[in-house]
Parts: C-alpha cells; structure tokens; sequence
C-alpha cells in the first residue's frame, strides 16, 4: 500500500471544511501529499509543480459548478485527472462529467477505497499522460533540430515513395538522398522505418500524396 | 163584473167562450184587485214578543201568497189596561176606515186583539174570516168562535219550563216568576200557578204581579242561592207604569243575580238561558198558511190546526257560561247559540301574530344555533386544512431543498468518513501518529454533532403542524432557517446580511409554523434574485411596541405595484411552477399569531417583507 511517492499531488477543492480536511486527512494517510483548497479560484491560482497530480472537486460549488469548472480547465489546456464527488449524483450529470473527461464520479459520504482507487487511477493516468507528452516533447526537440531538406525527405518517405521516387521529386541523386534519410534517422533516434513513421505520426507530419 | 144571463140557451161553443171570458174576467179581478189583510196586534207594532210574530206571519204571507196582498196593521191599544173605554174611537175609527173597503182577512196577534174582533164582530166585521195567531190555547174561548174564525194557537208548557229548570240547574230551589199587573199578566199568574201545582213540592215560586218593577229590580239583584227567573211577561207593573218589547228584560238582565229563563224564542237572544221554546217561525210559518188557505175560499170553521208547541231546546252559551251549566245537562237535541268562537276565531290576528314571532324567533334562533355550528365545523376545518395546506406547502419546500438537505447531512459524514479512515491508517501504519489520530477523533466528533444538528433542524421543519405554543425566540429560529438555506445562498452568490436585535421579547407562538413564514420568504427572495446581478439577502429584527418586527429584503426583480395587494391571495403566483400558496399560508400563520405580514419595495429594487408578530402572545392587534 505504501507505494505512494512525494512527488505526486492530490489537489483537494471543497468549500466545506469538513469534507476538505476529511479528506485531506484520509489521503495524506496513505503517504499522498494534499493540497486543500476552498475554491476553484484558489485552485486556478495555486502554482501547480509539474508531477502527476489529480483533482478531487465537489460538483455543487459557490460560483462556478464543478461541471462548468471543467470545461473551463478543458479551455484553459489545463490537463489534469478530475474525480467528482457530490452529495447526490444524477445520471445526466455523471454522463456529462465522465464525457469530459472524469476519472470518477462517487456520491458522499465517500467509500474509502473507492475514492483511492480512483485517486490511484488518475494520478497514474496523469503520470502516463506526462510521459508521453515528455516523449513527444524530445521528439519535437529532435525534430527542429533536421535540416529542412531532411524534413523534406522525411515527409515524402513517411508519405510512401521510395528513394528513387523522392531523388525524382526533388532533383537529387538517389545516393544523396539516401545519404539524407540515414542522417535524419540518426538525428531522430529512429531504428527502423516503422519507427520514423511512428514518430511522424507523434508529430502529426502531413504525409504527401 | 158578472154578467147574467141564462147560460143554458147558448149553445155548447157559446157556453164555452162564455166559460172562459168569466174566468177570463175572474182572473183579471184577481189580478187587479189585491187582498186585503189587516194583521190586529194587541199591543202595539213593536211589542215583543208579539211584534217578533206579526213580522214573521207578515213575511210568510208574502212568501206563500200567489196574489199580491194589501197588509195593513193595527194595534190595540186598551189591552194594558183593564179600561174598555178608550175601545170606542178606535172601533169607530177601523168602521170608517174599512166600510168602503171590505177586508178579506183579519189576524189578530194575541190573546187580546183575538178578544177584541170577537167582540166587536156583529157590527165591524159581520162576514169578514179571521184567524186567531200567536193566542194561547187557554185564552181561546171556543164557545164565542163563529164559522168565519180559524185559530192557530200557541201552547205554553210552564211543566216543562221549569222541568228545564230543574233540569239544568238541578240545585233551584225558588224561581221568581215575572208578571205585569194587566190583566192578561194577571189572568197568567193564576193560570201558571194552577199549572205549576205539581211542582210546589220542588220549586218555591214567587211573583211579581204586585211590585213595581223599580221593586222586582231590587229584589231580582238579591234573590238567594239557587234562584231562577222566569220571564214571562212585563206590559204594565203594579206601579201603573206601562213597559216597551223587550227593555225591562234587558234591565232585569243587567242586574239579576239568578239566571233567567222564558218561554218564547222572542227573549232568546243575550238575556235568557235558553230550553225548550216557542218558535216564531212556527207560528208565523203556520199562521200564513192557514190564512192563504182562508183567502183561497176555505171555510174558517173548518180549519182545524193543533197549538204549535214548544220547539227544540235552545240554549245561550254565554249564560251557561255565566251560569256554569256543563253542556252535557242539556236535554237531548239541544242547540247551542252564539257559542264563543274557538280562541283562534277571536284572536286570529293576535294568534297568527304571536304564532309568527314566536315560529320566527324560532326559525332565528335555529338559524342562528345552525349558523354557530357551521362557523365552529369552518373554524375547524379552516384549522385542519390550514394545518394540511401548511404541511403540503413543506413537503413541496422539501422537494425543493432535498439537495440542500442531502448536501448539508452528507457534508459531515463525508469528513467522519474520510477521518475515520484516516485515523485507522495511521493506526495501522508501522510507526502509529497517535497525534493525528485524536485530532482525526476530534474534529469526527465535531462533524457528527454538525450532522445531528442538521437532522434536528430539517426535522423541526417537516414534522406535522401541532397547535401547540411555546415561547419562541424568533433569532434563533431565523438562523436555523438560515442554515437551512445555506448552500443555496452559496450556490445563488447571495450574500446575507442579518441586522438582528437584540435582547427580543419572546415570541408566543407555533415554531414550526413560523419556521415555515420565514423559510417561505427566504426562498422566495432567493428566486427573486436568480436573474439579477448583485444579490443581497438582508434578514432584520427589532423590538417594536406592538411586537418583534421581522423584515426579509432582497435585492431581486420586485413586485409589480399593481400586484401588491393580490399575492397574499390564495392561488395567485408569478412564478412559472408556483402553486400559489406560500404566501397565503404565510399570511394565515401569521393572521393565527394575530400579527401582520406586508410587503414594501425595496430601497434600491427588490421587495421588503414585514412581519409584525406579537409579544405578549396575541392580545395586541
């Protein structure tokens, strides 16, 4: 049970205290590290570290609902794990909340195992989603740093045509272009040219006809 | 008239016409000429009793004659008198007046007109037929009646008079019997006295031929116990004072102290008792038919008619009265007259209107017990549904603030919860934080004491309405209101601003049912203030001299002017899904406390709701 790690956040928004400190509580008795706060206001204004963390946030809030508080989030590319909770969950709500992107929906007073299981699930889905972001940040980086001819010649072979095609296309000798493609594979750490195609569809590159 | 011929050489057609022209001519005599009646009275024209017969034979004649008849009337005069002198004139005066005119018929009414024609007939009325009326029989002398004479007499029975008597007054001891001094009264009392021989042994009699009547009034009003009178007749008393009809009976009425019995139905009337009595009609009925019969050519002396007798026993139901005599001492086949009429007959409009007053009283005072009956059965159903409407209106307000209360129960629980998981964790942890599981246990207790009360309250709240009383502290009532509704403040963005007194006089009164008032108008003015901007809910109190004055202000959409005076009515409501009872059961409740509820505008916009609600539990108005 003792898996938890410091450098994992669980963010807390309730205006009751009871349920705020309640909560906090139960999740800092697991090892989580909590932050408590009484509003979305507080929560948007908080400086957020960048480790994996999740949202535990009351539907029914002052302001703005918690509903309306995540497609604001959503707007703002503010991409973190939502878990609902609220006194009396109706089911278009909950569809509505998990369409967007809840992790879970659990009605008050909370099942102690159902809420860290769902906190489980969201810091998890938060770290992977960290990761491949991560992932595709390096890969960016890799990217920028092709020539524009190797861009070039990535985008034409990810698009299907062979190297004799692509000399063709851009009037090169087919050696130079060959030359070209094991550079700009190198440059981006691609083994095969399955890889580079991955890779390009990470990048979203636009595959030429 | 006649003309004579020897009708025996005409031939038989001849004799025929001759025939008929006589009768002819018989008939137009007696068409023309009509006949002549002279009705004798022997005392005068209004003597009773005997002017009583004459108008009666009189109007007989009229009614059974098939000719037209000439009645002229005449009276003796000398009968009162034992004088024959004053005869003379008169006998010269009816020869003067009769001798051209001969008369077809004489009646002489009484015993002394009958004596009279019969004494002067040999030279005034030699062939004249007559009929002797209304004489009685013992003062017909049959051996003076020639053929031209009928008589129709009268039979007193003084037997069965004083019989009567006895008979109806069974304790009469003495009977006054009351007489004139002329001689006819005189020729009465001899004949009465021989008459009532049989009867000396039961009835002592006393007469009054000899008093004057001066003296017979004073002795009638002082007669001993068991006394009757007996009116027999009072033409002259034996002071010489000569007496009218029927007047002295009158006066002999008006002071007698015994009642007074007679033998003709000429006295019946207001003064006598009544019994067996001659009737008028008989002789008048009788008289005229024996005279018609006269003037159609029978012979007089061949009528023989018997004396008409006493008739059926007539009674005065004032002098039985007066006399106590019981209707059942009546001899059989009476007939009772001038019977007072029944109560109702005398006192119809009295009656009817007493019957009326009372049957209105009546009719008012049910109407009245009913009206009372209705009002206290209204009262109570006014109270019972007053009570369902106040419940229903709750349970809608529950509808509405379910989430609220689900939210406000679930807040702390979800802490207890939550807590008390994390209190086992650190319990079961390698190295145990004690320290954090007490503050864990704490602040559990905290929260349950905060769930408790949230139930405490929502239950107050929805219980079923009582009457019952109590001193009430309208602040704390408000903030647990407050409470209430404080998610939906959050939710709204409404901020509360409460200015609430202090030191309040408490309130006498039905929690529950002011708790409802105030969460009415609170939730009212939380809708009111959906669609505006800047949301503010000011809850007030104060001390005021007539009670606590609490006002509910909002910051919402107003009322319009020209509603102000209708949302209190049942039924009216702006809302979209509004029932329209709120504010009507508001106004009921606070109307049962005896306090006020209005509304104003607001300062800026938004409505002001008053509550006047006193303090002394409910004698101020």
């Amino acid at each position: 049970m003792m898996h938890s790690k410091v450098d994992e956040v669980v963010y807390v928004v309730d205006d009751d205290a009871d349920v705020r400190e309640g909560l906090s509580a139960l999740l800092q008795s697991i090892g989580l590290k909590v932050v408590a706060l009484g509003s979305t206001a507080e929560f948007v204004a908080y400086r957020r570290s960048e480790v994996p963390s999740c949202l535990v946030l009351d539907v029914r809030l002052p302001g703005l609902s918690g509903l309306d508080f995540q497609a604001e989030l959503a707007k703002a590319q503010i991409d973190v794990p939502i878990i609902f909770i609220t006194g009396h969950g109706d089911i278009p709500m909950t569809v509505k909340a998990m369409r967007a992107g809840a992790v879970e929906f659990l009605t008050k007073p909370l099942r102690e195992q159902d809420l860290l299981d769902a906190v489980r699930v969201a810091l998890d889905r938060d770290r992977v989603r960290r990761e491949l972001q991560m992932q595709t940040q390096s890969l960016r980086f890799r990217y920028e740093a092709l020539s524009d001819r190797e861009r070039q010649i990535m985008s034409l072979v990810c698009a299907g045509l062979m190297n004799k095609q692509v000399a063709a296309e851009i009037g090169l000798s087919e050696v130079t272009v060959k030359v070209h493609r094991h550079n700009l594979m190198k440059k981006l750490n691609a083994r095969s040219f399955a890889d580079l195609m991955r890779m390009a569809d990470a990048l979203r590159i636009p595959g030429r006809k | 008239m006649t003309i004579w011929f020897d009708i025996r050489r005409l031939s038989p057609a001849a004799r025929f016409v001759v025939l008929l022209l006589t009768l002819f001519a018989c008939s137009v005599a007696v068409a023309a000429e009509p006949k002549r009646v002279m009705l004798l009275h022997s005392f005068g024209r209004d003597f009773k009793p005997w002017s009583e017969y004459a108008k009666s034979i009189r109007a007989e004649l009229d009614r059974q004659s098939p000719w037209r008849l000439d009645i002229t009337d005449h009276s003796l005069v000398s009968a009162r008198s034992s004088d024959e002198d004053p005869e003379r004139p008169f006998v010269d005066y009816l020869h003067a007046l009769f001798a051209k005119q001969p008369l077809d018929l004489i009646v002489s009414i009484g015993a002394p007109a009958a004596a009279f024609v019969q004494r002067h007939r040999p030279h005034l009325f030699t062939n004249t037929p007559m009929v002797f009326a209304v004489v009685e029989q013992r003062r017909v002398s049959h051996s003076t009646l020639t053929p031209n004479d009928a008589v129709v007499a009268v039979s007193n029975n003084f037997i069965a008079v004083m019989e009567n008597i006895l008979r109806v007054l069974p304790d009469t001891k003495s009977v006054t019997i009351v007489l004139g001094a002329s001689p006819v009264e005189q020729f009465w009392k001899e004949a009465m006295a021989t008459e009532l021989e049989p009867l000396a042994n039961r009835l002592q009699f006393s007469w009054t031929n000899h008093l004057s009547f001066d003296e017979l009034l004073k002795r009638a009003a002082a007669l001993p116990p068991h006394s009757a009178i007996f009116w027999g007749q009072m033409s002259v008393d034996a002071a010489g004072v000569v007496h009218e009809g029927a007047a002295p009976l009158t006066r002999l009425h008006a002071v007698a102290n015994a009642p007074i019995f007679s033998f003709a139905d000429v006295y019946f009337g207001s003064e006598i008792v009544g019994g067996p009595l001659l009737l008028t009609a008989d002789s008048g009925r009788l008289t005229a038919a024996v005279a018609i019969r006269i003037l159609g050519g029978e012979k007089p002396g061949d009528i023989n008619t018997p004396p008409v007798q006493f008739g059926r026993p007539m009674f005065d139901w004032r002098e039985m009265q007066r006399w106590g005599i019981s209707e059942s001492r009546l001899p059989p086949g009476s007939e009772i007259f001038f019977r007072d009429p029944p109560a109702w007959e005398r006192y119809r409009l009295q009656i009817s209107a007493i019957c009326a007053v009372v049957l209105l009283q009546g009719v008012l005072i049910s109407w009245l017990i009913y009206e009372h009956r209705r009002r206290n059965r209204a009262e109570v159903l006014a109270r019972n549904s007053m009570s369902e409407l106040t419940h229903m209106n709750r349970v809608a307000t529950a509808g509405e603030l379910s989430a609220s209360i689900a939210h406000e129960v679930n807040q702390p629980l979800t802490g207890i919860v939550a807590r008390a998981g994390a209190a086992r964790r650190w319990l079961t942890a390698e190295k145990p934080d004690l320290e954090k599981v007490r503050a864990a246990l704490t602040q559990i207790e905290t929260a349950g004491h905060r769930a408790s009360e949230v139930v405490a309250n929502v239950k107050s709240l929805f219980q079923r309405d009582t009457q019952d009383r109590s001193e009430i502290d309208i602040n704390s009532l408000i903030w647990t209101v407050l409470g209430l509704v404080d998610i939906d403040l959050r939710k709204e963005q409404i901020s509360l601003k409460t200015e609430l007194g202090e030191q309040l006089q408490p309130i006498l009164g039905n929690r529950v049912q002011l708790q409802q008032v105030i969460l009415n108008l609170v939730m009212n003015a939380i809708d009111a203030m959906r669609s505006v901007p800047d949301r503010v809910l000011t809850v007030t109190t104060l001390n005021e001299r007539d009670g606590v004055h609490v006002s509910i202000a909002d910051t919402g959409i107003g009322i319009e002017p020209s509603n102000l005076d209708q949302i209190f009515k049942p039924l009216f409501t702006t809302k979209e899904h509004g029932m329209g009872m709120g504010l009507s059961i508001c106004r009921s409740v606070i109307e049962s406390h005896n306090g006020r509820i209005w509304v104003s505008a607001g300062q800026e916009r938004g409505s002001i709701f008053h509550l006047i609600l006193p303090t002394d539990g409910g004698e101020t108005r």
